[in-house]
């Protein structure tokens, strides 16, 4: 069901809309970032997460529940990323096996158009 | 002869910049991996993304990349001033180099890792480079 805007208070309406978006975001550079990433046991992909002030995603099948990241203290921010010691290592690795700054960048532009999506599916267009 | 690509033009303005030179050799800046057994410190450099990858090729190519640049060194705090000297001298850069038109060049923050392999420290930032006409 549609919600409807009221335009009494649209910031208070837009901020609500916020972390529907960042959710989103967030599961698709995750999700993207586990594609580019060659990893034999799968652990790293696995414990690819990302986390907001209130909520963080369920790490991965193959990931530990110690692979948590901790969370932005702002409700409008998302932090994504992984709690394995390793990971910054195959990011930054010297032979480039990097899968968080090519996701994220793939999906910068992409940001826009979900915040976009969101609000049409609760408003209509 | 003029580059070809954003990754040759990157190396002509790294190996052409005499603050950058003064401190690792132009013959220890490769593009990707360095040669086996090079001599501390040296530089390394590629194409992490390129989040606005032209569509098609016309004899022209534009875009936006993410490169990143390494620098390693058995001494930290080197590895690390380096970082700083050559940051410097690539942030903000603009204007024709060897062929291709750099619109922005923006440096991002210093990393230091520690390498499992070979005991060095790698140093290593990234560059935003919007380019055009290559």
């Amino acid at each position: 069901m549609l919600r409807k805007w009221t335009s009494k208070d649209p910031k208070t309406e837009f901020a609500q809309l916020i972390p529907k978006a960042l959710r989103i975001i967030g599961s698709n550079v995750v999700g993207q970032a586990r594609l580019l990433i060659n990893n034999v046991t799968g652990r790293l992909g696995g414990s690819l997460t990302w986390a907001m002030s209130g909520e963080q995603s369920e790490v991965g099948s193959k990931g530990k529940g110690s692979d948590a990241i901790g969370k932005p203290s702002s409700p409008n921010e998302v932090w994504i990323g992984t709690g394995v010691e390793y990971g910054p290592y195959v990011e930054y690795h010297k032979n480039n096996y990097a899968y968080l700054r090519p996701a994220m960048d793939k999906n910068r532009k992409e940001a826009i158009r979900l915040l976009r999506d969101a609000i049409r599916e609760d408003y209509g267009k | 002869m003029a580059s070809n690509s954003i990754e040759e033009a990157f190396r002509y303005k790294l190996v052409n910049t005499v603050a950058i030179t003064n401190l690792v050799a132009a013959a220890k800046i490769f593009w990707l991996e360095a040669i086996p057994k090079t001599a501390f410190p040296y530089l390394t450099y590629f194409v992490v993304s390129d989040p606005h990858e032209p569509m098609s090729f016309d004899h022209t190519d534009s875009g936006q990349v993410r490169m990143q640049v390494n620098i390693f060194d058995d001494n930290k705090s080197r590895a690390l001033s380096i970082a700083h000297v050559v940051r410097d001298a690539l942030d903000q850069v603009s204007g024709a180099i060897d062929g291709v038109t750099f619109a922005a060049m923006n440096c991002k923050g210093i990393r230091v890792l520690k390498q499992m392999d070979d005991n060095a420290y790698q140093a290593t930032f990234d560059t935003m480079i919007q380019y055009y006409d290559v």
